[in-house]
């Protein structure tokens, strides 16, 4: 039987290199046409689906053979078996399961092996092979057309050209595409399939949902559902309260943020102020401490029966809050936290751009007559603005997407009313394991994001001149 | 205006200014108060079964009844938290020194050559910074844990986190380059140096102010890491800083807090000093990179 193998072995071989022979042939005349191109691909893509056929017929045979010598083996050895012993093989379907624990099927309820079983597993193999085949094909379709019009000429020349300049990249560049940009791609891709931790390890292919995944979470516009009684309750898993908890979060965080780092700025910016470098460090320490730290001590500062602020309220006379039992309350601790960190930030942006303000242009402006008020509106907030209008772009695409102090101050308690887009999109893939939906999720707020930065930098043209 | 008038109007400044001083430092002086207090607790002081208000005031200032080191020798006694702060200094180490080079070399490029999809590099490089979290997270931890099966790995992490730390550092080292004369360059490239010589030989010497900011901003981006950390770290044993002292106070079991407080202070006082020193360059470059390009 080997030998007679190894005859048969050959012949799908033999054809996959004659085909790969005639299109290696035509390509060296890549510049007499295209038309000869495309013949010669479909006979590479033709002989490669003889090959595929060839070989995978062989593979049946081979899988037929395995099956049987298997079960005789297990038959065999009872002692080893005890399933099979204890006469439940009369009945396969038990014990003839594929990897997923899928009925397969190749045995009769006598327990003999039927071969069409296998030879329709092997049918449909050779089909999703064949979709490989067409997808590749296009591909090559679409390089060869690269190659044809003189394109890849032009890039190679640029290539050899800018040598040095691409030679210093190319480290960076690698690691971002493997690490930054293809995972990106991926995760797009994830988002039309319905993967989930019980189904990664197969293909994407057989997974694929198209828009479901975007239509279930934009759809979603039950964000009040009626109780029994009658009274209207918020629903917090919808996709618009999280996005409209998101944005309360953002704009209450960032406004803080610059009106309390612009007053205090323009307070350090007084000339005769005493203890100013004191202060001025003292106010910068928030933005020191590391974040998840922050996070974790005023989780512990709004502990219910320990925790200080508590303390702090029954001093006045308060009754202790439970703070991560309503969601306003809630949403209070959370905005607490990230304005403590985030205000030195904007103070100290700030300061240096008042530093960097010429006192000519004040002094001309008291010249021209100009008071106070007008000073300021007409000098400082123009003279800030270069500086304040990126920091406060970065500081909305950073607070749109803080997640420590989210994840583990509230830990979106009360029953998921404090998540954020972000923290949401974290749970449903790494609690809920369910990532092509935590994946279509993620490119919603990219979206968002994007369509953000998009419209920032056409109203201050941020990164102009690069 | 008179001088009187103004230091009356500075009072109330300097009451404004203290009370958000005692607002900032408050949070710090608790952690250090939790630290050295003995206690796993988050009371600083027992409170009698009918408190007044001047027990209850006692409970707020930010001060133990007993100052002990107990909790920093049993952190790294009782726990393995030294383990963690090592697992630590070595991605972030490995971190930094990856973060650099390859931050410094492509810096160069975007700085001193003209070449095609110059400026479409350097954008994706922006436009990354935008890419949530989560959705490259599933992918990544496809990637990384199941076909490079790098997970619980040190490798993984800092792969991650040096990649994580390229497009500000490019900026920011680019911005830097842009200011040293090419005069300097032409000369050398005259008596016959080749790109990787002048890179090497003029520009990282004259640079070192700004690689030293990049090098602290790949290293705190590794040191302070959470997420990453967390979803790729399985193991205990390989827990860095971070997922280690949340795993003090953050599940359902007991609340370790005086843990949790001796080992921040001793994960985040390096790096706060060394924020606190160079705060100024971290600043510059964000602002220089973000207004001009």
């Amino acid at each position: 039987m080997p030998a007679a193998t190894a005859g048969m072995g050959l012949l799908p071989w033999l054809v996959a290199l004659a085909c790969l022979a005639v299109f290696l042939v035509s390509a060296i005349f890549v510049r007499q046409g295209f038309l000869p191109l495309l013949l010669a691909l479909v006979i590479l893509v033709a002989g490669l689906w003889i090959h595929a056929a060839l070989s995978m017929d062989r593979l049946g045979d081979q899988r037929v053979a395995v099956e049987s010598t298997l079960r005789d083996k297990a038959l065999s050895l009872p002692d080893l078996l005890p399933v099979v012993a204890d006469g439940v093989q009369d009945d396969p379907a038990i014990w003839d399961r594929g990897k997923f624990g899928d009925p397969r099927g190749w045995f009769n309820a006598a327990g003999d092996l039927d071969e069409t079983g296998i030879r329709a597993d092997q049918a449909q193999q050779l089909s999703r092979f064949g979709t490989a085949a067409m997808v590749l094909g296009l591909l090559a379709v679409i390089l060869l057309y690269w190659v044809a019009s003189g394109w890849a000429n032009r890039t190679w020349g640029a290539l050899v050209n800018h040598r040095n300049a691409y030679g210093f990249v190319l480290p960076a560049m690698i690691g971002m595409i493997v690490l930054v940009f293809f995972p990106f791609a991926y995760g797009v891709l994830l988002s039309f399939t319905g993967q989930t931790l019980y189904n990664v390890n197969q293909p994407l292919y057989d997974l694929f949902v198209g828009f479901d995944n975007y239509v279930q979470i934009l759809k979603d516009f039950n964000v009040f559902t009626t109780a029994e009684d009658g009274s209207r309750i918020i629903n917090f898993q919808s996709f618009y309260w999280t996005l409209g908890f998101t944005l309360l979060w953002t704009v209450s965080n960032v406004t803080i943020g610059v009106s309390l780092g612009l007053l205090l700025a323009l307070i350090l910016n007084i000339k005769r102020l005493a203890f100013k470098p004191i202060y001025r460090i003292l106010l910068i320490l928030p933005w020191a401490v590391p974040n998840y730290i922050t996070a974790l001590i005023w989780k512990g500062m709004f502990h219910k029966q320990f925790g200080v602020i508590n303390q702090m309220i029954m001093i006045c006379g308060g009754e202790p809050v439970a703070w991560f039992d309503g969601w306003l309350t809630s949403f209070f601790a959370v905005l607490m936290t990230n304005a403590w960190l985030s205000f030195p930030f904007m103070m100290v942006v700030s300061l240096g751009a008042l530093q960097s303000i010429s006192a000519d242009l004040y002094e001309a402006a008291r010249v021209d007559g100009a008071d106070k008020w007008q000073q300021f509106r007409f000098v400082t907030l123009p003279s800030l603005k270069p500086a304040l209008v990126p920091a406060v772009i970065l500081s909305v695409v950073w607070t749109f997407n803080m997640f420590n102090i989210i994840y583990l101050v509230s830990q979106g308690e009360p029953a998921n009313a404090t998540e954020i887009l972000i923290t949401r999109a974290y749970k449903l893939a790494f609690e809920q394991y369910q990532y092509g939906y935590a994946a279509a999720y993620s490119v919603v707020i990219f979206i968002i994001l994007l369509a953000y930065g998009i419209w920032q930098n056409r109203t201050t043209k941020a990164t102009e001149g690069i | 205006m008179s001088r009187r008038t103004d230091s009356v109007g500075h009072i109330w400044l300097h009451v404004f200014l203290l009370v958000m001083v005692v607002i900032t430092t408050y949070p710090i002086l608790w952690v250090l108060s939790v630290a050295f207090s003995g206690q796993q607790g988050l009371a600083f002081a027992d409170l009698p079964a009918d408190p007044g208000v001047w027990d209850r005031l006692r409970a707020i200032v930010p001060w133990p009844e007993t100052i002990t080191w107990v909790n920093f020798k049993d952190v790294f006694s009782q726990q393995p938290f030294g383990r963690w702060l090592l697992n630590s200094a070595l991605v972030a180490g490995a971190t930094t020194i990856a973060g650099v080079f390859l931050a410094s070399t492509a810096g160069y490029a975007f700085s001193r050559f003209r070449f095609p999809g110059r400026r479409a590099g350097m954008m994706s490089f922006l436009i990354s910074q935008m890419f949530p979290g989560t959705l490259t997270l599933v992918p990544l931890y496809i990637i990384i844990v199941q076909w490079m099966e790098l997970g619980s790995n040190f490798l993984g992490l800092i792969l991650l986190y040096s990649t994580t730390a390229i497009p500000f550092c490019v900026w920011n080292l680019k911005g830097y380059f842009d200011t040293i004369p090419i005069e300097l360059e032409e000369s050398a490239k005259m008596d016959g140096a080749g790109p990787v010589t002048i890179f090497y030989r003029i520009i990282l010497p004259l640079s070192k102010p700004a690689i030293a900011v990049t090098a602290l901003f790949s290293f705190m981006t590794a040191w302070n890491e959470f997420v990453l950390a967390l979803t790729i770290m399985d193991k205990e044993t390989m827990y860095t800083a971070p997922v280690g002292l949340r795993f003090f106070v953050g599940g359902y079991a007991e609340q370790q807090w005086g843990y949790f407080a001796a080992g921040s202070i001793v994960a985040a006082l390096p790096v706060m000093i060394l924020f606190l020193v160079l705060q100024r360059y971290l600043i510059s470059g964000l602002t220089a990179g973000a207004v001009k390009g």
